[in-house]
């Protein structure tokens, strides 16, 4: 074994207070917004995705190994909206892949998607797309 | 159709941490050979070029009489082609970070193999010291060379 258990968070979005004016939105204007934002997005080519025995892993590598001491376990969410992300996209366009594949009866897809972004833009997990 | 749609979880993502006293599986390892500050002429002479230009600095930074000049202590990861360095597992000092800087192919391999000579740089843990190793490639288990 080369791994501990799990340590700390990563990217936890549902407890993050930063998104507090998000919630004043609803779910609905969230994706019309959304919908007009061209901007694309994709992920650090330094992080590997792997799925291995049934769990999906970012490995660092290059530059994003020097910040990040270990693997980043993901859940399944997590790892659709990374795959997604893997083509630049924009987020309404991975909100919309989500939404044909995910059960959302409490509206929280397009919140969480949008919030993915944010918080991985901030440390490096994506980019913007020029 | 909804009912075969999946449930929608919020997305999380958590680091593992890697255990520093545990040896990270690679087809080969590396032994520091910078001993007491001799860089085998890749040095200051050379500009530093196979460490990216970047010198070391701090306190002892030409000391690798220790932990780094033993293979086991210095962990890289090897996905492919592509190779980072993972941590030095130092007896002082804990885990240190550095980084892979390059490598000389000796045998014209086209990647990382017995003899060739890799370069690699760590840092202290408030990067106040940072030192340049340098050393030339073994397997990790004679018997399997392939294995990676």
């Amino acid at each position: 074994m080369i791994m501990d258990k799990l340590q700390k968070p990563m990217v936890n979005i549902e407890s993050d207070s930063n998104f507090q004016e998000l919630n004043q939105v609803s779910n609905q204007e969230l994706i019309r917004k959304l919908s007009k934002n061209k901007k694309r997005y994709s992920t650090n080519s330094d992080l590997l995705l792997r799925e291995v025995a049934g769990e999906y892993l970012l490995i660092p590598t290059g530059s994003s190994a020097d910040s990040i001491n270990g693997m980043i376990s993901l859940n399944e969410s997590f790892y659709f909206i990374w795959k997604q992300f893997e083509e630049p996209h924009t987020i309404y366009e991975v909100i919309q892949s989500a939404m044909e594949e995910y059960d959302d009866p409490d509206g929280k897809i397009a919140k969480d998607i949008y919030r993915f972004v944010l918080e991985s833009l901030k440390i490096g997990f994506v980019k913007e797309v020029k | 159709m909804d009912t075969l749609k999946k449930a929608w979880v919020t997305p999380k993502a958590f680091v593992e941490e890697f255990t520093p006293n545990e040896y990270i599986s690679t087809c080969w390892t590396v032994a520091c050979a910078v001993g007491e500050g001799d860089y085998g002429g890749y040095g200051a002479q050379d500009n530093w070029k196979q460490w990216n230009h970047q010198e070391p600095w701090g306190n002892n930074h030409d000391n690798h009489t220790g932990s780094c000049s033993q293979a086991i202590n210095n962990q890289f990861v090897v996905d492919g082609e592509k190779v980072s360095f993972y941590a030095e597992n130092n007896d002082q000092q804990g885990s240190l970070n550095g980084g892979y800087c390059s490598y000389i192919d000796i045998d014209g391999s086209g990647t990382i193999s017995k003899d060739d000579i890799i370069f690699w740089y760590t840092l202290s843990g408030n990067k106040d010291r940072r030192w340049n190793h340098y050393g030339t490639v073994e397997l990790a288990d004679k018997s399997h060379p392939n294995r990676s």
